[in-house]
């Protein structure tokens, strides 16, 4: 039976404050409506390989947030599992000649081991100093980036994938890729559900929530905390393998592949709401579309000579729209219901303080 | 002259930073951008228009070149300036928000500095950049000795007053910022101001750097500022000792012994090797970071301890 006053009440507290993902989700509407009626059909184009290029973000993003959910510190290296997870599979598909299929698979166990190693030898240990943490990954990015290069050299590379030509959806004059537009969105959509089926239905998903939103309060209820977060790097990184061999089919692999969707990959989890991951799902869509108009709208403005460069600030419309969120929602369009993975929190950790050196007296 | 100069600058660039992360805990990622603006700001002014219509390489610039030192505190100011506006709205957030809207700014910063090409000479550098006392004295190890005694001043001048800085009020506000920041406003301190202040003054510090950097290398391009320079400034700090203006300056010679070191063992190298070493040098110097910030945070030489006289 269905209640409809429940339902009207809902709707009725949706109209009065819709929540802030739907109004994002209204006026990237919008600008993308009134781009193309100026600028034609290259946007709705753009639009299409923004929200293909944002299910890769999206999958990247959400194991980033889910990492900061739980450790609390933006790790600067999840890009670099990225290139990690692209350069395996090219080092099966490739030099080992093998089908890609392989190279996947080999590369989410890689990766995943990868983070857990991380998570072990040097994570573990700054538990409770974020920012000393960051450094570190900052320091892990350059090893492994460079580890790359020393090994493959700082060439583009390419994946040996046999990639069918684009066909044009109806005559609408709109191309389609069933490999680079297909199947990442399939493989990101499935990951996603996933996911969102872990976190919610599964024992390990109810820790991994319960470490998010407060790991002290998780630890005494009997929660393997540190086992949990290490399945946390696992998840994380296998999410990263796969959405760094999607980007090696889409572009190409090169050292500084992940290193450059970093930036993306952070206005994603910012634009929704760090350390959720359903909001990084959505971040990261409305980052991919809104980067590859801002390609177009560029385009547009260095053709009428207001700008030199063109389509190569790309890179600047996504971070425009990551301040902006900064400017008015600094929590995220997600942030505020849900908090952390998948749950309020308004708990805040307790500050360690340091030996206070200012003070003349103990 | 190739380790002593660039050195010095890094030691400049650094005590900048170390106003900002280890004075006032501020994590700013945007080092590369602060020290473009102000090589191009200085690179731009001090050249003056520049147009060759041979090649289509042209820079835009005042007509008549503008005297050094006014180009100089017009590339700290342009970069304070800078600082201050992206740090209005990201200081109130947390420290990893600062982290990555400075990062963006760094590759937004890049990006315009590449491709404006009629503004900033793009990927043809922007050269002729004139060293201090260029009409006096000639060029060649002369003049490099000059560079070697201005940079020094400076530094030794913006070390001094780091050092003096730390027993002001301002620089004990600044640190108790960095430490509690809720105790720090308690007492009634305008948190926000004071990091602000010291943001906009550490990103002058770093224009700074980046109009020597310009001035020393007369020849500056895009790719000079990516975010790996941000990172050597991170390393230089941490190595040396946040907080410590002394272990800095150190960490700053220290580094970059190793750097120049590795660049001099290059040509005794095989090839094969040798086109490797510069990422073998930068993982060395990755481990070297997370080994320091895993069991030695406090750096080299460790920040002192100033105790509030009765």
């Amino acid at each position: 039976m269905v209640r409809w006053p429940s339902i009207v009440a809902g709707l009725r507290r949706f109209m009065r404050r819709p929540p802030w993902w739907v109004i994002a989700v209204v006026v990237l509407a919008a600008v993308t409506g009134v781009m193309a009626a100026f600028l034609g059909r290259s946007v709705i184009q753009a639009a299409i390989q923004g929200v293909v290029v944002g299910s890769i973000y999206v999958l990247g993003a959400s194991g980033l947030s889910l990492t900061y959910g739980i450790r609390r510190f933006a790790n600067f290296a999840h890009g670099d599992f990225m290139t990690v997870g692209a350069y395996v599979a090219f080092t099966v598909n490739v030099l080992l000649g093998q089908n890609i299929l392989w190279g996947v698979i080999l590369a989410i166990p890689t990766v995943a081991l990868l983070g857990m190693l991380l998570e072990l030898s040097v994570f573990r240990r700054l538990e409770g100093r974020p920012v000393a943490a960051l450094i570190a990954s900052v320091g892990i990015a350059l090893v492994l980036q460079n580890a790359i290069s020393a090994i493959f050299l700082p060439d583009f590379l390419y994946l040996n994938v046999s990639v069918p030509r684009d066909f044009e959806i109806a005559n609408t004059g709109l191309s389609f890729n069933w490999i680079k537009g297909g199947l990442t969105l399939g493989v990101s959509f499935t990951l996603i559900v996933f996911l969102h089926v872990m976190l919610k239905y599964t024992t390990l998903g109810k820790a991994m929530r319960a470490c998010a939103d407060n790991i002290d309060l998780a630890r005494t209820s009997g929660v393997n905390t540190r086992n949990v977060i290490l399945w946390t790097w696992a998840i994380s990184g296998a999410f990263a393998a796969v959405a760094g061999v999607l980007l090696a089919i889409i572009v190409n692999v090169n050292p500084l592949l992940g290193f450059f969707v970093l930036l993306f990959l952070f206005s994603a989890v910012i634009v929704g709401g760090i350390g959720s991951p359903y909001g990084a799902m959505i971040g990261g869509l409305l980052v991919g579309v809104v980067q590859k108009l801002s390609n177009v709208g560029f385009g547009a403005l260095q053709r009428a000579g207001l700008i030199e460069g063109g389509s190569v600030y790309e890179p600047a419309g996504a971070f425009l729209v990551m301040i902006l969120v900064l400017l008015i929602k600094p929590e995220g369009i997600m942030g505020a219901t849900r908090a952390r993975i998948g749950g309020r929190a308004v708990w805040r950790r307790p500050r360690r303080r340091r030996e206070v050196v200012t003070s003349g007296r103990p | 002259m190739s380790y002593v100069v660039p050195a010095t600058i890094l030691a400049i660039l650094a005590l900048g930073l170390d106003i900002q992360w280890g004075k006032t805990g501020l994590f700013n990622a945007g080092v590369a951008a602060f020290i473009g603006i102000g090589a191009y700001t200085f690179g731009m002014l001090s050249t003056g228009q520049f147009g060759d219509p041979l090649f289509h390489w042209s820079h835009w610039g005042p007509g008549q070149p503008i005297d050094l030192i006014v180009a100089v505190l017009a590339a700290m100011g342009l970069a304070g300036v800078l600082g201050a506006l992206v740090a209005i709205p990201t200081l109130r957030l947390r420290a990893d928000y600062l982290a990555i809207a400075t990062l963006a700014l760094a590759e937004i910063v890049r990006l315009v500095l590449k491709n404006e090409r009629s503004f900033t000479g793009g990927d043809q550098t922007l050269a002729f950049i004139p060293r201090p006392f260029a009409g006096i004295v000639p060029p060649g190890w002369a003049s490099d000795g000059v560079f070697v005694l201005v940079a020094g001043a400076i530094a030794l001048t913006l070390l001094f007053m780091m050092l003096y800085l730390s027993r002001t009020p301002w620089g004990r506000a600044l640190k108790a910022v960095r430490e509690d920041e809720e105790a720090a406003q308690a007492l009634g301190k305008n948190t926000f101001i004071l990091k602000l202040g010291a943001f906009g003054i550490g990103c002058a510090i770093m224009g700074l750097a980046g109009a020597l950097m310009a001035s020393f290398q007369q020849v500056i391009a895009p790719d000079q500022f990516v975010p790996y320079t941000t990172f050597i400034a991170y390393v230089v700090i941490i190595l040396g000792g946040s907080g410590n203006p002394k272990g800095v300056v150190l960490g700053a010679y220290v580094f970059s012994l190793f750097g120049w070191g590795t660049q001099q063992i290059k040509a005794y190298l095989p090839s094969a090797f040798a086109l490797r070493i510069d990422f073998v040098n930068q993982i060395v110097i990755g481990i070297l970071l997370v080994l320091f910030i895993l069991f030695r945070p406090e750096g080299i030489m460790r920040e002192e301890k100033y105790l509030a006289r009765k």
